[in-house]
């Protein structure tokens, strides 16, 4: 009996801690809960369309892909427990996420110290840069997203901009270069993450009458609240956002009108439409019987997943981490379904922003007067 | 040109009045049934998920999608009392009150099944706000909240002053052993109790979900500044609650409105007023002793 016990807990404890099968694991930190769960989710749907594709295919190293996936919150606590788990429980080499700034944030340090890497397709706080050797980022540094707004808010000769920040790691980096870059007055405002009501904010910003509100936020869930308070106050002038209120047509309905009324413009992932980004949406579309949303997010993510499998391929061991690294480091003028880029000492991509305005439908690229 | 002051005021009553709703529920079930519904936020959100339902999804007109859904989240509360809370009712209060706890988190889980992480919207008409006397803008449900929690309000303390069965209800406040002495049904007054504390949740919750729109935690934040504002104004008192839905409410907004405290931590408000009165006064504004459902 106590032989019988024994045998048990030893194939219940190996079931555990390694996997049991010949797939390539990876881990994926993404919010898959809480108010970034829409985006998060759509990622995740996205990551499985193409995993799918990938072993009908072939696979990798001639073995089936997995991704495991974790729910980051949107929170810095989630997320390190959350890297946690898929490096000492799952033994991932590699995690793709998280989306947030804080999620990434948490997780890199459990990443770095235990050699696994970790490449986020989103995140753009500026002190991912100098999280560490294993830590990549294959998305723009949020920084430039406050540049190019406060350039063109300059450029159209605006006098006075109320700033409205979100209190998290992404919008305070926008925030930061905005300040820098923007020549006029500035009246600005913060919200705690999951404030859902922004009445006293909105009567002060009406009460200072400036010329453009600039909407910066982390989590798009207050951007509908927002904009139906704004509407509410019957707010009239120039309106800026960040990207992360790109790309979703929902968070649009019964506002557009509004936004196009007041040249509503953002800061987006500079994404030229090519073949490649064309058969991941379409992948997606089959997989899940819809058009994918947040199109511009996908396109980075599939090329951080297929970075890491250039380097898988190059290095024969999924578990050569520091071989993966050096591969990343030296990754340049790499064609993706986002465009071509390389990486730079820091482990940043070097993607840039673009200005899209509200055509009615969409924020759409649009023809800057000169 | 508005008034900034005359819209702070406005916005801080409508904030005060909506908490209010919700503060009165929990300071209900605490005077009578003894314990701390933490489960009281999660009826907020299925009273706006129900105008969902009733108004968006079924396309009922606004007034019966809204009676419908009270009604159905009144159904439940009595339902939760009867299944979950009645069983226990004589058990140590820390037992309901993790049942609640857990409950709390089904529900949210169980919104966020059924209606996904996303933000809904109930209304589908294009926002509208209109002047007051040149002052200030209010909207059309701003109105309605306030109007439907002052009668509310006065309702509940007639029928606890005035109606028969209001007075059996305080006396299970008071003693509920010498109330059952003196034939009062405890049964059907929890059922009372968990059925009007439902219905205001969900009244607050339909004109929450117009205000704010509708996301799967938004009882959350709500039932968490209505702790402090019960607190505020003594556990158990009716008065005290609505006292302190309104302290919190203007508090929240006129302190941002000029400035005194960053808008950044205007979720910290509730527990720093709180704390202050607490300070001068440990029993709340209105605590003099133990005895529940006080003027």
């Amino acid at each position: 009996m106590k032989k019988l016990f024994f045998l048990a807990t030893a194939i219940f404890i190996s079931g555990c801690t390694a996997p049991n099968d010949e797939k390539i694991r990876l881990g994926a930190i993404l919010p898959l809960t809480g108010g970034m769960a829409e985006m998060g989710l759509e990622l995740q749907k996205s990551l499985i369309a193409e995993v799918e594709f990938l072993n009908k295919n072939g696979g990798i190293l001639e073995r089936d892909l997995e991704i495991i996936f974790e729910d980051g919150q949107c929170n810095p606590g989630v997320a390190t427990a959350a890297a946690q788990k898929l490096v000492r429980v799952e033994k991932v080499p590699v995690i793709l996420g998280g989306l947030c700034s804080p999620e990434t944030l948490g997780a890199a340090p459990i990443a770095e110290k235990n050699r696994v890497i970790l490449i986020t397709s989103v995140s753009g706080a500026e002190s991912i840069s100098d999280a560490g050797d294993f830590i990549f980022r294959n998305a723009p540094e949020g920084n430039t997203n406050g540049q190019i707004i406060a350039d063109h808010a300059s450029a159209l000769g605006l006098q006075k901009i109320a700033l409205v920040n979100e209190l998290s790691d992404f919008p305070l980096s926008v925030k930061k270069t905005f300040l820098e870059n923007y020549d006029g007055e500035i009246f600005e405002e913060n919200f705690a993450p999951g404030t859902m009501d922004f009445r006293t904010v909105i009567s002060k910003i009406e009460n200072e009458k400036p010329d453009a509100l600039f909407f910066n936020p982390q989590q798009n869930q207050s951007f509908k609240v927002f904009l139906k308070q704004l509407v509410e106050a019957q707010w009239s002038g120039q309106l800026f956002f960040n990207n992360t209120v790109v790309g979703n047509p929902a968070l649009y309905e019964e506002i557009e009108d509004f936004l196009q009324k007041n040249d509503a413009i953002a800061g987006s992932y500079d994404v030229v439409p090519n073949p490649q980004q064309t058969a991941v949406l379409e992948r997606f579309e089959t997989q899940w019987n819809r058009p994918a949303l947040f199109r511009h997010l996908l396109a980075n993510q599939h090329d951080s997943l297929h970075l890491i499998l250039a380097a898988m391929k190059k290095t024969g061991d999924e578990n050569d981490t520091e071989g993966i690294r050096d591969f990343l480091y030296g990754v340049e003028n790499f064609v993706g379904a986002s465009g071509t880029f390389s990486i730079d000492e820091n482990g940043d991509a070097g993607k840039s922003y673009s200005l899209v305005k509200f055509d009615g439908t969409e924020f759409r690229n649009f023809e800057r007067k000169k | 040109m508005n008034d900034l002051l005359a819209q702070l005021i406005w916005n801080g009553l409508v904030a005060g009045s909506l908490l209010a709703l919700v503060s009165l529920g929990l300071t209900l079930i605490y005077g009578i049934a003894g314990f701390v519904q933490f489960a009281h936020g999660e009826l907020v959100a299925l009273g706006a998920y129900g105008m969902l339902i009733f108004h968006k999804f079924l396309g009922w007109e606004i007034f019966p999608a809204g009676v419908a859904s009270v009604a159905c989240v009144i159904f439940f509360g009595i339902f939760l009392e009867k299944i979950l809370f009645r069983p226990v009712r004589k058990k140590n209060p820390l037992v309901p009150l993790v049942i609640s706890i857990g409950l709390s988190i089904l529900l949210q889980s169980l919104i966020l099944i059924f209606f996904g992480p996303q933000i809904q919207t109930i209304s589908d008409r294009h926002f509208e706000s209109f002047s007051v006397a040149g002052k200030f803008l209010a909207t059309p449900n701003q109105l309605c909240a306030v109007v439907a929690a002052v009668i509310l309000t006065a309702g509940l303390i007639f029928f606890l002053k005035k109606t028969r069965r209001g007075q059996s209800l305080r006396a299970v406040s008071d003693n509920r052993n010498l109330a059952q002495i003196f034939g009062v049904n405890i049964d059907s007054a929890m059922r009372w109790i968990f059925g009007v504390s439902a219905g205001l949740a969900a009244v607050a919750g339909i004109f929450l979900g117009f205000e704010r729109n509708l996301e799967p935690m938004m009882g959350v934040q709500i039932s968490i500044t209505a702790f402090a504002a019960v607190i505020l104004g003594s556990l158990g008192s009716v008065r005290g609650a609505i006292f302190g839905a309104l302290t919190i409410g203007f508090a929240e907004n006129l302190l941002v409105g000029f400035g005194v405290i960053p808008s950044g931590f205007s979720s910290a408000i509730p527990f720093l007023v709180l704390i202050g009165i607490l300070l001068v006064r440990p029993t709340g504004f209105f605590g003099k002793s133990s005895q529940f459902l006080r003027e």
